[in-house]
C-alpha cells in the first residue's frame, strides 16, 4: 500500500505520560530497556498555563489525559478550532467510582460530594480536555477492551479522511487501580508474574503488571505542508487491508492476558506472510488496556523517527519466534491490538517522506 | 462517495413498557410511566419519582437483576429491532452501544459486601464496565462486525447511532445495530441527587415551575443499513438518517452553557451534514430533562438556530413519560421520532401546563398533536458539554 492523502493522515503532535517516559523526546533505546514495570506516575507534568490549584481538584486520570493532550497540542502547534477529539478507555474512571461508593457509605445518599460522581462518569477525560484546550467541534469516548485504543485512532483518522474536521486530537488514558488489579487477580487474569514469552502461553495466569499513563496524537490531513512537519504518517487498516501491509516491524499489544490467544493468531497470520520484526509494547509499559494501542502508536512514531527498533526484543512465543526476522532499520510499522473478546484492530505508520501526492504525478 | 443510511428496524423498552406498539399507544394517549419507588430503604432521596421499567418486563427489584440489568434491557430492545428488520444473520453486522454507567448496581452490591466484611462475589462486577453490554450481545448473537461502546454521558444513545451512521456513510460497513441503554441504580440516583438535579414531582420539561429530572431506565436500538444492503435483503425502510452532528461546549463538567452554544453548534453541523436548512425542519424532539439549566440552554440553542421560526416548529420532550434514561435517552428519542414520522403524531410534553415565559418562542403542548412530519431534529445533551444532533427523514 502506498501512503497517500486518500488513506493516510499526518501525525503532527505526540504526547506521552507514563511512569517511565514523560515526553516523546524522552523515548530512547536506553529509556525503553526497563528492568521493571512501574505502576504509578510519580509526578504528572502540568499542562502549560493551567492553574495548579484547579488541577488538584481533578481526578488523576483526567490530569494524566490533560498532560498528554497538552504535549501533543504544543508539538503540533495546530489551532484547536475545528479540531475533533476522541478518547478511548477501558477502566478509566474506576478509582472515582470506588471513591463515590465510599462517600455514599460515609455520608449517605443525600450528602455525598458530587465531584466524585461527576469525575467518575466515563467521559470525564474527554470533557476536561475539551474544556481545558477549548475544543468545541465535537468528539466521542470509546469504552472498550484492549483494541479500543487502536479503534479510536482509526475513527479519528477516518473522520479527517472524510473531511469532517480540520484536525483531530486522539488519545487514551488509564489510571492504575488496585481495585481493578484485585478483580483481575480474583478472575485469574493476573498474578503479577511476567510471562516467559509473548503472546503469553498461559493466558489465564500470566500477565504484565497493570500500569497507567496517557498518550495523545494530533492528526492533520496529509498535504505536502503537513508532511514536512509530521513525525509520521498514520493509516487505519481494515481487516480486508491487513494482508496487503508489508511492514518492517510489528509492534504488538500482547501483554500476557486473556487477549493473547487472539493476538497470537493475528501475529501468526502477519508474520507468516511478511517475515518481519516483532516487538511488544507491554514489555516497556506493562498492561495498560485501551492505552496500550496508543502507546504502540507513539512507539511506532519514535521508531520511524530514529529509523531503528527502539524497543527491547523480549523473548517471543516459540510458535512465532521462527517467523520473526530481526531488522536493523525501520521505515514502516504495523501496530496490532487484540481484545479478550476477539476484536482486533491494526494501523500502519510510515515516514513522512514516503507520502505520495496525486499532484506530484 | 457517501452512502445513504436507512433505518429498517427498531426496538424500545422504557417505563412505558416494551415494544413500539405500547409506545405508540402511549404517545397517542399521552400516558406517563413515571411512579414513586424506594431505593434507599425509605431514607432520602427516597421516595424517588422515576421511570422504572414495569415488572411485567423485568424483575421488580433492582437487586434481583444486579449484575446485568442494563444488558437485559438492551437485549429486549435489540431483539425487537432485529426482528422488525428481519435481520437474523448478524455475522457481518456492527454493534454500536451507548451507555453512561450501564450495569452499575452489580458494583454497588460488590462494595456493600466488601464494606460488611463478607466475601464479595466477583461476578457482580464483571459486567460493570460499560462495554460489557455490547460484548454480551455480540457474543450471544454471533456478531462478527465491529462492536464499539460509546460513552458520551446522556448523549451516548444518539452518539452510538451517529457513529453507526458515520461508519455506513463512509463505507466501513453496510449494516449496523446501534442504540443506547442505562438501568436504574441507587448509585446513579445518588449521584444526580448530590448534584441537586432530582425533582420530587413528575418532571415538567420547559415549564416555569420545572425543578429537576426524574431518573429513568430503558433501552432503544435501531438497525441501520446502506441502500444497497437494504435492497439486497429486500428490507423495508422505516426512516432515513439524513444527518448527524456533535459538539462540545468546553464550558463546565455538569452544567450546560446557558446560551446553548454547543447545542446550536451540534444542530448546525447535523443540518449541514443532512444538506437541509433550518426552514425545512418540521419538528424537534428535545432532550428536555426539566432541569432549570438544561431547558434554558436548549431553548437558547434552538432560538440561535431557528430564530422566530421556532414558534412554528412543534417541540416535545418525552422525559415526563419515560424519565431521563441517561445513555438510552437519545436512542429512545430516535425510536419515538420514528413513531412520530410514521404516524403523524407529535408527542405531548406532559405536565408543561405553564411554559417558562422566558421561552417566548417555544411551541410545546401538554396534548399529543396530529401533524405531518417530514424532517425531525433529535437533540441529546450530556455531562461534559457533549451534544449530539440527528436529522431523521420520513419516507
Amino acid at each position: 500500500m502506498i501512503p497517500d492523502e486518500k488513506n493516510c493522515v499526518a501525525v503532527t503532535g505526540i504526547g506521552i505520560v507514563t511512569p517511565s517516559v514523560l515526553s516523546f523526546d524522552m523515548i530512547t533505546k536506553d529509556k525503553l530497556n526497563v528492568s521493571e514495570i512501574k505502576k504509578i506516575i510519580d509526578d504528572i507534568p502540568l499542562p502549560q498555563g493551567q492553574n495548579s490549584r484547579e488541577l488538584r481538584r481533578l481526578s488523576k486520570l483526567v490530569r494524566i489525559a490533560a498532560s498528554a493532550a497538552d504535549q501533543a497540542l504544543n508539538m503540533s502547534g495546530k489551532s484547536t478550532e475545528k479540531m475533533g477529539v476522541g478518547v478511548a478507555l477501558t477502566h478509566g474512571s474506576t478509582s472515582y467510582l470506588v471513591d463515590f461508593h465510599e462517600l455514599l457509605y460515609s455520608y449517605g445518599a443525600d450528602n455525598a460530594s458530587p465531584s466524585a460522581f461527576s469525575n467518575g462518569v466515563t467521559n470525564a477525560p474527554l470533557s476536561t480536555v475539551s474544556t481545558m484546550f477549548k475544543l468545541t467541534s465535537g468528539g466521542v469516548t470509546y469504552t472498550g477492551l484492549e483494541s479500543s485504543g487502536l479503534d479510536i485512532l482509526s475513527a479519528g483518522a477516518q473522520s479527517l479522511l472524510f473531511n469532517e474536521y480540520d484536525s483531530f486530537l486522539v488519545g487514551s488514558a488509564e489510571e492504575y487501580s488496585p481495585f481493578v488489579e484485585q478483580i483481575y487477580a480474583e478472575y485469574g487474569w493476573y498474578n503479577g508474574r511476567i510471562p516467559s514469552y509473548l503472546p503469553g502461553g498461559n493466558c489465564r495466569t500470566e500477565g504484565y503488571p497493570l500500569s497507567e499513563g496517557g498518550a495523545f496524537m494530533v492528526f492533520e490531513p496529509l498535504t505536502e505542508e503537513t508532511s514536512g512537519r509530521a513525525v509520521a504518517l498514520y493509516q487505519p487498516v481494515s481487516d480486508d487491508e491487513l494482508m496487503q501491509c508489508m511492514p518492517d516491524l510489528v509492534i504488538s499489544g500482547a501483554s500476557g492476558g486473556p487477549q493473547d490467544k487472539y493476538e497470537k493468531r493475528l501475529l501468526k497470520k502477519i508474520l507468516r506472510k511478511n517475515n518481519t520484526d516483532c516487538v511488544f509494547t507491554s514489555a516497556v509499559f506493562g498492561n495498560c488496556f485501551a492505552l496500550s494501542g496508543l502507546l504502540s502508536g507513539v512507539l511506532a512514531c519514535a521508531c520511524i523517527k530514529s529509523k531503528s527498533v527502539l524497543l527491547p526484543r523480549k523473548r517471543p512465543n516459540p510458535e512465532i519466534a521462527g517467523m520473526i526476522k530481526e531488522k536493523d532499520s525501520v521505515s514502516s510499522v504495523l501496530v496490532t491490538s487484540a481484545s479478550r473478546d476477539g476484536q482486533v484492530s491494526c494501523g500502519m505508520f510510515y515516514p513522512p517522506a514516503t507520502a505520495h501526492f496525486d499532484s506530484a504525478q | 462517495m457517501k452512502n445513504d443510511v436507512y433505518i429498517t428496524g427498531a426496538g424500545i423498552v422504557s417505563a412505558l413498557g416494551s415494544g413500539c406498539k405500547i409506545h405508540l399507544d402511549a404517545l397517542k394517549s399521552g400516558r406517563s410511566g413515571i411512579e414513586q419507588h424506594n431505593f434507599f430503604s425509605g431514607e432520602l432521596p427516597d421516595p424517588c419519582v422515576c421511570g422504572k421499567v414495569p415488572h411485567t418486563v423485568i424483575a421488580e427489584t433492582i437487586d434481583e437483576t444486579a449484575p446485568d440489568r442494563a444488558a437485559i434491557l438492551a437485549e429486549n430492545a435489540f431483539c425487537q429491532a432485529i426482528k422488525s428488520a428481519g435481520h437474523e444473520n448478524l455475522s457481518d453486522t456492527d454493534l454500536i452501544t451507548g451507555t453512561t454507567l450501564g450495569n452499575m448496581h452489580g458494583g454497588t452490591l460488590y462494595f456493600n459486601a466488601l464494606k460488611k466484611g463478607s466475601r464479595a462475589d466477583t461476578d457482580l462486577v464483571k459486567n460493570v464496565m460499560p462495554d460489557s453490554i455490547g460484548n454480551t450481545l455480540a457474543k450471544k448473537y454471533h456478531i462478527k462486525g465491529k462492536h464499539i461502546s460509546v460513552s458520551s454521558a446522556c448523549a451516548s444513545g444518539s452518539t452510538a447511532i451517529g457513529t453507526a451512521y458515520n461508519r455506513i456513510m463512509r463505507g466501513q460497513n453496510s449494516i449496523a445495530i446501534a442504540g443506547g441503554v442505562d438501568a436504574l441504580s441507587p448509585f446513579i440516583i445518588a449521584g444526580f441527587n448530590c448534584l441537586r438535579l432530582l425533582s420530587k414531582n413528575v418532571c415538567r420539561p420547559f415549564s416555569l415551575v420545572r425543578d429537576g429530572l426524574n431518573p429513568g431506565e430503558g433501552a432503544a436500538f435501531v438497525v441501520l443499513e446502506s441502500y444497497e444492503k437494504m435492497a439486497r435483503r429486500k428490507a423495508e425502510p422505516i426512516a432515513k438518517i439524513k444527518g448527524f452532528g456533535t459538539a462540545l461546549e468546553a464550558f463546565h463538567y455538569t452544567r450546560s452553557h446557558p446560551d446553548g452554544i454547543g447545542i446550536a453548534s451540534a444542530i448546525r453541523k447535523a443540518l449541514d451534514n443532512a444538506g437541509v436548512t433550518p426552514e425545512q425542519i418540521d419538528h424537534i424532539h428535545a432532550h428536555g430533562t426539566a432541569t432549570v439549566q438544561n431547558d434554558l440552554s436548549e431553548y437558547n440553542g434552538y432560538y440561535a438556530v431557528f430564530g422566530d421560526r421556532l414558534s412554528e416548529i412543534p417541540v416535545c420532550s418525552t422525559k415526563s413519560m419515560t424519565g431521563h434514561t441517561y445513555g438510552a435517552a437519545g436512542a429512545i428519542s430516535v425510536v419515538l421520532s420514528i413513531l412520530t414520522i410514521n404516524n403523524s403524531i407529535i408527542p405531548a410534553t406532559l405536565f408543561c401546563n405553564d411554559p417558562d415565559p422566558l421561552f417566548t418562542k417555544i411551541n410545546v403542548s401538554i396534548h399529543p398533536r396530529n401533524h405531518d412530519v417530514k424532517l425531525v431534529l433529535i437533540v441529546a445533551v450530556g455531562f461534559g458539554g457533549e451534544v449530539a444532533a440527528l436529522v431523521l427523514e420520513a419516507l
